[in-house]
């Protein structure tokens, strides 16, 4: 059920053999992921651990067989779920992350499949019952110099606060931030942030890079963001993370019975 | 199970609830020890993180029993994986025999557990399967109807054992001509038709039931539950089930329910259902998968 | 053998004398031996660093003489050979060039430009290809095998870099019909692609700054052959007696990486960890860190010469082109500008070794 036009379509357990599962469609750019957890199962005894559990995480592409962009994947899901759960409670044991990408506008473009990742992988360990810290979720963001011709849904697009000393912006040189932005706006932005936040705040995945296009040379001297609106960035974005993430992540639970 | 009045609590939430409870009541001067509060599953002590010195690990409500003597509190949801916890009754399959324990399948993917031999009581006077002549011939894919006794997160195997004669290999009995109001098992009654230990007296009465195989359906947690507490919660589907079809079954909190019926498709038939009513996550609606049941059952057994 | 552990400054937690030798500590325990290490005042590491010191590092270029370019960079125990190969891609008359020259380009155009997903690895196709291999004696941690997680990573991770610096100029790989004087009228006929090989000698932690630091030395100390159409033979033939550099930005962007490692805090009775930040971390600290964070930018030195260790780096202008950080969260967004500070003093650094090597900028 979705409360704003932004909020993602997500389907708890599409898969029943599964221990836990989430279909996640984001709203915007339409990428498509399916994952599924399953453990604490039996792991092989050259991944055990003797007081932890291990995760394993697999990402799947949507065309082809997987790459080294499917390890760098993987390997950027499992750090941050390696913070996320408490892996002492089911020591030499495995927990197994499956992660397939269903559809996507652009299959080569880490930006756009890292955030449906990470809240989809996080709802299906909520699913699943692993045992979890905390909950964290993650927002894409990008920053696109232009306000210009941008459609954007209800709450999509909007301008930092206290953005830098121009004196005059015209329409065509402001910098607004949109949110969750499709292929397309991502080819005119400059830069991508992908922003994941624990519900109490704290960091636990920054990817965020400079993505303007070009043919590069003398013409890419000049480019790239002071640290100052970073952390401005970094804030709203934790803003959105802590409270609006959370709320979607109760929302879609609120569905399934306890007993 | 209303959701309105109970907040879902996800991991890592701060529980104001439970702050009273941890330091002494100021108007209550003849309480002079310190309450202590139990922590059920769901909930661990963090001493790292000062802002939740109580952490739930796992999404769900909050289940507080504070009328007790012991205030206990948990965090009250069905993961669909099967964590055993002592005194369980599981019903496992026999995967092999060793020199002193029978090698058990709990759930599927995970480490075998065990039956020692001396925790196998055959008879009433308390015989343990230890020594040789005394210990059943079970064969390789029987079903055990167990009870979990030792677990522990460091242990190599989880411990199980057979606490009595109604307990042990399953095997069945069934009467054919049984009543046509239907005829449900639980775990709790010690009827005839139930799991009988040792196999000798199985041979003659499985003789003019050869044809029917009962099977033996995994079931999720959630749905494993529902099965156990038909009176509550398993009542709109076992209820419509068992007006179609009468059946027996013996549930396994582990996720293992064993379904006979007097025909084979009668059989399938039930295990359809459940199969189905179990896919469909039916126990979410409002009405507690009444409607949603009923469709099933009519559309399965047909009529 | 010497103790490196003395008492911490906090009275109520004083661990008592150790009765066996710090080698056999470190082997036992080394969470807690980093942990006590870094507890001192002032902090130190075990490898006798403070927390905010990198690395003294060492660069040749130049060393292999079959390929075009190349640079060894040594950082520590961390050593890197880097070679660059170009290699001809001609274009049939009816495909059409733009699609090579563009970073980033629209998804369409980087499907097309991929060909294949997975075909042989690296799953994109473009100009400038990085590719890592982690040599067999490297490491214990990472036998001989095809390439494992961390190899994997490290090259999609330096093709993100190459994408996102833009650092060579794609047009300038261009291969024209004829002579090179009035290139806007002649027809492009072909590109260089240029193939830059990673290396991993010896792997002591923070592979990925060395790496970067060594394919910016190698592409600009390259020269590549001048090459042109031949009409006759329909060809493209190379001048060996005319070379050329490669043409690249002028401000090079570096990469910094900092590792965060647990540590109880002290300050204030506080309870819980908080996360101290070591630049350029060995493997031991990587393996003990909770979290990595990776920062890529520029300063802008412009037309400051000389000694760049005076340089009041505070004044500058450090422009950030990449952030990353994995794992952990105990990472405070204001640290992440104490690492900016740090990242430009680095730069600063390998733009004077570069400038020593006698390399001229473009």
């Amino acid at each position: 059920m979705a409360s704003s036009p932004l909020a993602p379509e997500i389907s708890l357990n599409p898969l029943p053999q599964a221990d836990g599962s989430c279909q996640y469609t984001c709203p915007t750019s339409r990428t498509t992921i399916l994952t599924s957890v399953n453990g604490p199962l039996e792991v092989r005894p050259k991944d055990e651990l003797p007081s932890h559990a291990t995760i394993e995480v697999i990402v799947k592409p949507g065309i082809g067989v997987a790459g080294v962009r499917e390890t760098r994947l993987s390997s950027l899901i499992h750090s941050t779920l390696q913070s996320l759960i408490l892996t002492n409670h089911h020591p030499r044991t495995l927990i197994q992350i499956v992660a397939q990408i269903v559809q996507a506008e652009d299959h080569t473009s880490l930006p756009l499949l890292l955030t449906p990742l990470l809240n989809c992988t996080i709802l299906s360990l909520l699913i699943a019952g692993i045992p979890m810290r905390t909950v964290g979720w993650s927002v894409h963001l990008a920053v696109v110099q232009g306000a210009k011709g941008i459609k954007g849904v209800e709450g999509q697009v909007f301008k930092l606060e206290g953005g830098g000393d121009d004196g005059m912006e015209t329409e065509e040189s402001e910098e607004v931030v949109v949110r969750n932005p499709n292929s397309e706006i991502l080819s005119r932005a400059k830069s991508s942030h992908t922003l994941t936040f624990s519900k109490e705040g704290d960091i636990l995945l920054i990817e965020s890079l400079e993505c303007s296009q070009g043919s590069g040379g003398e013409s890419a001297d000049g480019q790239g963001w002071d640290i100052s609106d970073f952390l401005k960035l970094a804030e709203e974005g934790k803003r959105i993370c802590c409270e609006e993430g959370v709320e979607i992540i109760r929302e879609a639970l609120a569905d399934r019975k306890v007993f | 199970m209303s959701l309105d009045a109970l907040e879902i609590i996800l991991p890592g939430d701060a529980l104001p609830q439970l702050s009273p409870l941890l330091t002494q009541q100021p108007d209550q001067p003849q309480d002079t020890k310190p309450r202590s509060l139990r922590l059920g599953p769901g909930l661990t002590l963090s001493p790292s993180t000062p802002s939740t010195p109580i952490l739930p690990y796992r999404y769900g409500t909050l289940n507080l029993t504070t009328h007790t003597k012991r205030p206990t509190a948990s965090i009250l949801s069905t993961p669909r994986h099967y964590h055993p916890s002592p005194n369980d009754p599981v019903l496992v399959t026999l995967l092999r025999t060793t020199a002193e324990q029978f090698m058990v399948q709990l759930t599927p993917y995970t480490p075998p557990a065990i039956i020692p031999f001396e925790n196998y009581i055959i008879n009433n006077a308390g015989t343990t399967a230890s020594a040789r002549k005394s210990r059943p011939n079970l064969p390789i894919g029987a079903t055990i109807y167990a009870r979990v006794s030792v677990v522990h997160k460091h242990l190599e195997a989880v411990e199980l054992s057979v606490p009595g004669p109604d307990y042990g290999e399953v095997i069945s009995q069934k009467n054919t001509s049984s009543t046509p109001s239907g005829q449900k098992t639980k775990k709790e009654s010690q009827s005839s038709s139930s799991a009988a230990a040792g196999g000798t007296t199985g041979a003659a009465s499985l003789a003019n039931r050869s044809e029917v195989t009962p099977y033996i359906l995994t079931t999720s947690q959630p749905m494993t539950k529902l099965l156990l507490a038909e009176d509550t919660l398993g009542k709109p589907l076992l209820s419509a089930v068992a007006s179609k079809v009468p059946f027996e079954m013996i549930v396994g909190k582990n996720g293992r329910v064993w379904i006979d019926a007097a025909t084979q498709k009668e059989v399938v038939k039930v295990v359809r259902c459940f199969k189905e009513f179990d896919e469909a996550e039916a126990w979410n609606d409002d009405d507690g998968g009444l409607v949603r049941g009923r469709e099933i059952v009519g559309r399965v057994c047909g009529r | 053998m010497p103790t490196l552990i003395r008492q911490p400054n906090s009275g109520e937690r004083q661990p008592p004398p150790l009765t066996f030798s710090t080698s056999l500590f470190r082997q036992i325990s080394p969470a807690l031996y980093l942990q006590r290490h870094l507890l001192n005042n002032p902090p130190t590491r075990p490898n006798g660093r403070n927390p905010s010191q990198c690395r003294d590092f060492t660069l040749t270029t130049n060393s292999l003489s079959h390929a075009h370019g190349s640079a060894v960079v040594r950082s520590g125990d961390t050593a890197v050979v880097c070679g660059i190969r170009g290699e001809i891609l001609t274009i049939a008359p009816g495909d059409d060039p733009s699609r090579f020259e563009s970073y980033n380009g629209s998804p369409t155009s980087a499907i097309h430009a991929c060909g294949s997903r997975g075909a042989g690895g690296a799953s994109w196709g473009g100009l400038v290809v990085p590719n890592v291999e982690l040599s067999t004696g490297c490491s214990k941690k990472y036998p001989l095998g095809p390439p494992g997680g961390l190899a994997q990573t490290l090259s999609d991770q330096l093709h993100e870099l190459v994408n996102v610096t833009k650092l060579v100029s794609l047009d300038s790989l261009r291969i024209y019909d004829g002579d090179n004087d009035t290139t806007s009228k002649m027809k492009i006929k072909g590109y260089w692609s240029l193939y830059i090989d990673v290396l991993c000698i010896s792997l002591d932690g923070n592979i990925l700054d060395a790496a970067w630091y060594a394919i910016v030395a190698a592409l600009k100390s390259s020269k590549l052959p001048f090459a042109s159409w031949n009409q006759i033979e329909e060809r493209v033939f190379c001048d060996p007696s005319r070379y050329h550099p490669i043409s690249l930005r002028q401000s090079l962007p570096f990469t910094t990486t900092f590792a965060l490692v647990p540590v109880p805090a002290s300050a204030g009775g506080e309870v819980g960890e908080v996360a101290l930040l070591l630049n350029d971390p060995d493997s031991y600290e990587e393996d003990e860190a909770c979290e990595i964070l990776t920062i890529l930018s520029t300063t802008d030195l412009g037309t400051a010469q000389g000694d760049f260790s005076q340089l009041s780096l505070g004044k500058l202008r450090t422009r950030v082109e990449k952030i990353e950080k994995r794992g952990g969260w105990k990472l405070g967004i204001s640290q992440i500008e104490d690492c900016t500070q740090l990242a430009a003093s680095k730069a600063a650094r390998y733009i004077h070794t570069l400038a020593k090597e006698q390399l001229t900028p473009m």
